[in-house]
């Protein structure tokens, strides 16, 4: 499959270009067209600074990202990348520029210069693509956590973007806010738009194609959830807490009674203990 | 508490007057009241007390909202009556009592100078009750924009979109002004107890979080802002055109018999 992103040798640093205190160190990774790619790692591993260099928010101290061919250092070029990786913040209120829906959806289109018939289309379908149609004349801060996220992917599709940055875009929602904004993160990767979310809720990060663990700035693994998921010692040492059915399989691994460990949700892990308990009842 | 602060004085009703276009409205007004200072007799100025009258009903705003505009001018308004009424020396004595003498001209000033401050107060509250806030701010923009043709034009895209963010976060910001006096009241602060100068003193704890949670917000608008293809004004195109209809020319061709009625009115009324 074609890389939409690539990332090589990646090293940034807030404070100087000393190798103390690199937030980024050493980073090597592509992401490839319409998957679905989640970076998780605790506060202060360095991904929502890997986030901001994936539309060139932020640039490289060395090393280089290149999208589709772009590379961000590139300053003429900053706007194509912005129009192919759209991004989408944490806050939801930080992200929102008008006081009616649709004229801050219609904010994308309207610095890429659209007409405003372009513009008007491309927000009416920004708006239906999230269920977010019938709000679009209302205040976003009567909207809750959840809807005015979803305005604020609206936002970023209304520019047509490949791929879409999260980051940690679910971290102050309620449950149900939250909910319903991976709902529509799932939606648009069916539609083949390139997913990158960056979380720490692991029971997020289940849904991803690959999954990325980062920690102190570098990258620990890059693999499936399943793999992941079943590698204890790489979990237990970021700091990092396994989905609740996973945990209960882990308890089981703990105990000493062998299990099928590559479950993935509640009914893996069922037909998983099923086995054992099967196994048992033949013994 | 805080919360239910309505900002702007928009009063929604489906009225003709809140369809006409916001820059014919601000146009119109800047309009109104020049001729509202030209006119000087005070058969002119009841003429155009009973067309306003008839203009702000057809706006469909609670007429009780006018007069509570009124009532917060009103010492302005006596204040002016009495003296026109006082310094004014034409026409026939009509009391005299101890140093107080009223003149006839000084009532006929006195009723004409009450009627136009009047005026002006209902005229102006109309745009602010017919047009949202959003809607004057684009207003404002495109009525500026001929700055442009003077090297002006980041200027006024700028000032536009400093009105659009500030409108924006007003309900953002009074929510967290909220939270932050919450959160100082658990701890002890007494914010509304003590003297003036206690009060203010109690207010820093409260200013100063609502400050730094500003700059926090602005750096993270910044770069949500930057990541949706912002590039200042340059080939940025409003989605929201404004265009003239119907309504608008004729609120133009009314408004424009006005003027003429009013001002054949003031040369040859006596």
């Amino acid at each position: 499959m074609e890389n939409i992103i690539e990332i090589k040798n990646l090293y940034f640093s807030y404070v100087d270009t000393d190798n103390n205190g690199a937030v980024l160190d050493n980073i090597n990774l592509d992401i490839k067209k319409g998957e679905f790619l989640c970076i998780v790692g605790h506060n202060g591993s360095g991904k929502s600074t890997l986030a901001k260099m994936l539309n060139g928010l932020l640039r490289p101290d060395k090393g280089t990202v290149c999208v589709n061919g772009i590379y961000t250092s590139d300053d003429k070029h900053l706007i194509d990348i912005r129009k192919t990786v759209g991004m989408v913040f944490q806050n939801p209120d930080n992200q929102i520029i008008a006081s009616v829906v649709e004229e801050d959806v219609a904010f994308g289109p309207e610095n890429l210069g659209c007409s405003p018939q372009e513009s008007r289309r491309r927000v009416d379908q920004a708006l239906s693509a999230v269920d977010m149609a019938e709000y679009k004349n209302t205040s976003p801060y009567k909207l809750s956590g959840g809807q005015k996220q979803r305005v604020a992917i609206a936002g970023v599709l209304a520019m047509r973007p490949q791929c879409i940055v999260f980051d940690e875009s679910t971290a102050m929602l309620d449950p149900k806010g939250r909910k319903e904004v991976i709902a529509t993160v799932n939606k648009l990767n069916k539609q083949g738009i390139t997913v990158v979310l960056i979380t720490h809720f692991m029971e997020e990060a289940r849904f991803a194609d690959r999954l990325c663990i980062m920690d102190n700035g570098k990258i620990l693994k890059t693999d499936t959830p399943y793999n992941i998921f079943s590698d204890y010692e790489l979990i237990e040492n970021t700091g990092l807490t396994l989905p609740e059915p996973m945990k209960l399989i882990k308890a089981l691994v703990d105990c000493g009674i062998k299990i099928d460990n590559k479950v993935f949700d509640e009914k893996d892990a069922c037909a998983a203990i099923a086995e054992v308990l099967k196994g048992g009842a033949e013994k | 508490m805080l919360k239910d602060i309505t900002f702007g004085q928009y009063v929604e009703a489906d009225s003709i007057i809140h369809k006409l276009d916001p820059r014919i409205k601000i146009l119109l007004l800047i309009a109104y009241i020049v001729f509202i200072f030209i006119v000087n007799n005070l058969f002119s100025i009841a003429f155009a007390s009973v067309f306003i009258l008839a203009v702000t009903i057809l706006s469909k705003v609670p007429v009780k909202l006018f007069a509570k505009n009124i009532k917060a001018i009103l010492p302005i308004i006596i204040f002016t009556a009495i003296l026109n009424a006082l310094y004014v020396g034409q026409g026939a004595l009509v009391i005299h009592f101890w140093v107080i003498n009223i003149y006839e001209g000084g009532i006929y000033r006195a009723v004409f100078m009450s009627l136009r401050i009047i005026l002006l107060i209902i005229i102006s509250a109309l745009l602010t009750y017919t047009s949202t806030p959003t809607a004057l701010t684009d207003a404002i923009e495109s009525l500026l924009s001929p700055l442009q043709y003077i090297g002006l034009k980041n200027a006024v895209h700028i000032m536009a979109l400093m009105m659009t963010i500030a409108l924006r976060f007003i309900p953002t910001l009074i929510e967290e002004t909220d939270k932050i006096m919450s959160s100082q009241k658990a701890r002890g602060a007494s914010l509304d107890s003590g003297s003036f100068k206690q009060k203010v003193k109690a207010l820093l704890p409260v200013l100063i979080p609502l400050l730094s949670a500003s700059i926090r917000r602005a750096y993270e608008l910044a770069d949500a802002m930057e990541s949706r293809c912002y590039n200042g004004g340059e080939g940025r195109v409003r989605m929201k055109q404004m265009t003239l209809t119907l309504k608008d020319y004729i609120a133009i061709i009314v408004s424009v018999v006005f003027f003429a009625a009013l001002i054949i009115l003031n040369t040859f009324a006596v």
